[in-house]
């Protein structure tokens, strides 16, 4: 019988970005480089720990933004490309760096990785990476939790409740469509809770949410213990909060595993360092150098000399930090688990894409942790939310504090003098969508297109990415112009039903370039 | 199908519309903006001196604490952010003009919850008694008592409250982030 459980969680998101106009939008490289980076190597060891019969448990978000681009056809195709292209560059090196030991050691390690990530994308998963994870879902040691459909901020789109029940419902329902189940749980997008969403997270049948650590520690009233346990607020909905010591071991910028001087250098590619003739076409089509995914270095140190990257040397920290968080989550539950009624749960939240994007090594740190969880301890188990709370269902009432897991640990990130003009026209296309919705309950086949079309937009337009890229300060331009398209489409499908001149190649085309949600039914505004 | 390569939009300056809406951005911040249609303008000049000689108010409204103030704001301006004094209290804010010495409402703004920065109960004055309710049958919630030193629950709640700066994907760069991956920081100029 084990003391506690560790619920880890990795919340995988990316903003719905799909140019089937044109290659020339480096912002596409998001998803073939988390792709690459990190679902795959993550469905690998999820697998490699299946066929080795360890047994374990873990959560994820899967955005439907995400969800959606990794179904998609266009997509899918570029994804491939990216995917031969890098292993052709990595053939490439292994010829370029011959006579360099330590680079065409690396050159041949790289061309290994990109032809087992071919197979296991190609091959074994024909370019759609959604079965790899609904098989794990299937098999019980995955737990897939929805999110708003296109990570919306909800507590600033509330202004008009329909608004955010609509993000509600409709991230559901892509959920739905693509895991053939429905959802427990709910990844509210930035962690961000009000009170007012508990009706639609009710209405739509989510049980539990994740939050930052003072929506746990400033609940009222407060939670006996803290973030070791889940909350359940008056109406029924229960919520993990995250834990501070385990996220640390992560995410801190001093002490956080990934900044190892053993662990590969992120910021060193031959995409910026190689001549340009050779580089050209492994890069942007737009003709800008940007990161290739070979890089050579290892963190090294606080210098510019960085040294060569050995693998090897890397996996070795892996395990060693792999037994550090173990055995941090040893302490913390022996301290914890005589102190309470019911076994401790620390629930350790972080985005997927650290995993191997930003921290290369990353996913086999996880496969590793997971396997040392297994074998070299037994005070604690892993756990999914559904398991543990249909194990421990008695818990603590209390009301969530208001939070968000963002800078401060409020709103400030998706609300400041960078980007709060957004929230005007956020709300007036949500007014007028919950208007047409209420006024037009009879539409004709093209009308009903129409009016999809314009829900679709206004859902694209509230993604959570657009203000928060502004604040970030990196791609801001394509930020604002991708808020000015949505709303501008919106406006122009509502202006044509207003009038009844609705313009079909427009709407073939609008439906064409943001084909998300295809099952979307407009008449949720009209509650 | 000819797919539209170029399209471009502006964004509407306004709506014509009268109205104020509030949002909350911290414990201690709100942000407000507003938009008068002239239909409110001709109205209000019906009654009053005229609309642009007026002072332009923000009438805040702590409905918690059940008190309000005035701020006087640029008559040009179409959003304001108010610093509040009370943490974990509602609010709701008036827009309006000062005629004759009298504030003459506009619009009256949505409710905002403005969070709180603090822990709900004091630890030392934890309850004796603890309400616990089954996730799976909602209707079953009973008391428990708490036992053992009242001190060790402060094990689970002294927590550093700050929440910490994440590594986001969308092409950030280490100082943007307040995240270094020590040994990165030397190239904060190429990304520069």
């Amino acid at each position: 019988m084990p003391k506690g459980y560790l619920n880890f969680v990795l919340h995988a998101h990316l903003p719905y970005v799909r140019h089937p106009e044109s290659e020339l939008y480096m912002e596409e490289r998001w998803l073939f480089e988390a792709i690459s980076e990190t679902y795959i190597p993550l469905i690998k060891y999820f697998q490699k720990l299946i066929d080795e019969n360890i047994p374990f448990k873990i959560t994820m978000n899967i955005s439907a933004p995400l969800i959606t681009m990794l179904q998609d056809d266009v997509l899918q195709h570029r994804s491939l490309q990216y995917l031969v292209e890098r292993l052709w560059l990595s053939h490439k090196e292994i010829r370029r760096t011959k006579g360099h030991n330590d680079m065409n050691n690396l050159a041949h390690f790289y061309y290994e990785r990109y032809k087992e990530q071919y197979t296991i994308f190609k091959r074994q998963y024909n370019c759609n990476l959604i079965p790899a994870f609904k098989k794990f879902q299937d098999m019980g040691v995955l737990e897939i939790v929805a999110c708003p459909a296109t990570h919306g901020f909800l507590p600033l789109l509330n202004v008009t409740p329909n608004a955010s029940r609509a993000q509600i419902a409709n991230g559901i329902k892509v959920y739905e469509e693509a895991f053939g189940r429905h959802p427990n749980g709910m990844w509210l997008s930035e962690c961000a809770y009000i009170p007012e969403l508990e009706d639609a997270l009710k209405e739509f049948g989510i049980r539990y949410i994740f939050l930052e650590t003072h929506g746990i520690t400033n609940a009222d009233p407060t939670p006996i213990y803290g973030t070791l346990s889940p909350i359940i607020s008056p109406n029924g909905i229960a919520a993990f909060g995250r834990d501070l010591k385990s996220s640390e071991q992560v995410w801190s910028s001093i002490t956080g595993y990934p900044g190892h001087p053993n662990y590969r250098e992120f910021y060193k590619d031959i995409g910026f360092e190689s001549d340009w003739e050779y580089i050209k076409p492994f890069v942007a089509k737009s003709g800008h150098r940007v990161d290739t995914g070979l890089k050579y270095h290892r963190i090294t140190g606080k210098t510019n000399n960085k040294d060569f990257y050995h693998p090897d040397w890397a996996m070795e920290i892996a395990e060693q930090q792999a037994d550090h968080f173990m055995y941090s989550r040893v302490d913390q539950i022996n301290q914890s688990a005589p102190n309470m009624i019911i076994p401790p749960i620390i629930t350790s939240q972080y985005d997927a894409e650290l995993y191997g994007h930003w921290w290369f090594e990353g996913p086999y740190w996880l496969y590793v942790l997971f396997k040392k969880i297994h074998y070299n301890q037994d005070t604690f188990e892993l756990i999914t939310p559904s398991e543990y709370l249909s194990k421990y269902p008695t818990i603590q009432q209390s009301s969530p504090a208001i939070s968000t897991w963002g800078a401060h640990g409020y709103s400030e990130v998706w609300i400041n003098p960078g980007n709060d003009y957004m929230y005007k026209h956020l709300h007036a296309a949500g007014e007028r969508m919950t208007y047409l919705a209420r006024c037009i309950t009879q539409p004709t086949e093209l009308e009903r297109k129409a009016l999809n079309q314009c829900a679709r937009e206004l859902l694209l337009a509230q993604s959570s990415d657009w203000p928060f890229i502004v604040t970030m300060n990196t791609m801001v331009e394509y930020a604002h112009k991708r808020l000015k398209d949505h709303i501008g489409r919106f406006n122009a499908l509502a202006d044509m039903i207003d009038k009844h001149e609705i313009n079909e190649d427009y709407l073939e085309n609008v439906m064409y370039k943001d084909k998300i949600f295809p099952n979307i039914d407009y008449s949720i505004y009209a509650k | 199908m000819q797919l539209l390569k170029s399209e471009y939009y502006e964004l509407p300056t306004k709506y014509n519309r009268t109205v104020i809406r509030l949002l909350v951005q911290s414990p201690t911040r709100m942000f407000a903006y507003w938009e008068v249609s002239e239909d409110t303008i001709k109205n209000f000049n019906k009654n009053n001196p005229k609309y642009g000689d007026c002072i332009a108010v923000l009438k805040v409204t702590n409905l918690t604490k059940n008190y309000s103030y005035n701020i006087p704001v640029n008559p040009y301006a179409d959003n304001y952010y108010i610093d509040v004094d009370d943490p974990g209290c509602k609010y709701q804010v008036e827009l309006g003009r000062m005629a004759k010495k009298k504030f003459v409402n506009l619009y009256t703004s949505n409710v905002a919850s403005v969070p709180s920065n603090h822990p709900a109960t004091p630890l030392n004055v934890l309850q004796d008694e603890i309400l616990f309710a089954n996730y799976l049958c909602i209707g079953d919630k009973r008391k428990i008592k708490l036992y053992g030193d009242r001190e060790q629950y402060k094990y689970f709640n002294n927590q550093n409250h700050t929440a910490f700066e994440r590594k986001r994907f969308l092409g950030s760069s280490e100082n943007e982030f307040g995240f270094e991956f020590p040994g990165s920081s030397d190239l904060s100029m190429r990304l520069s």
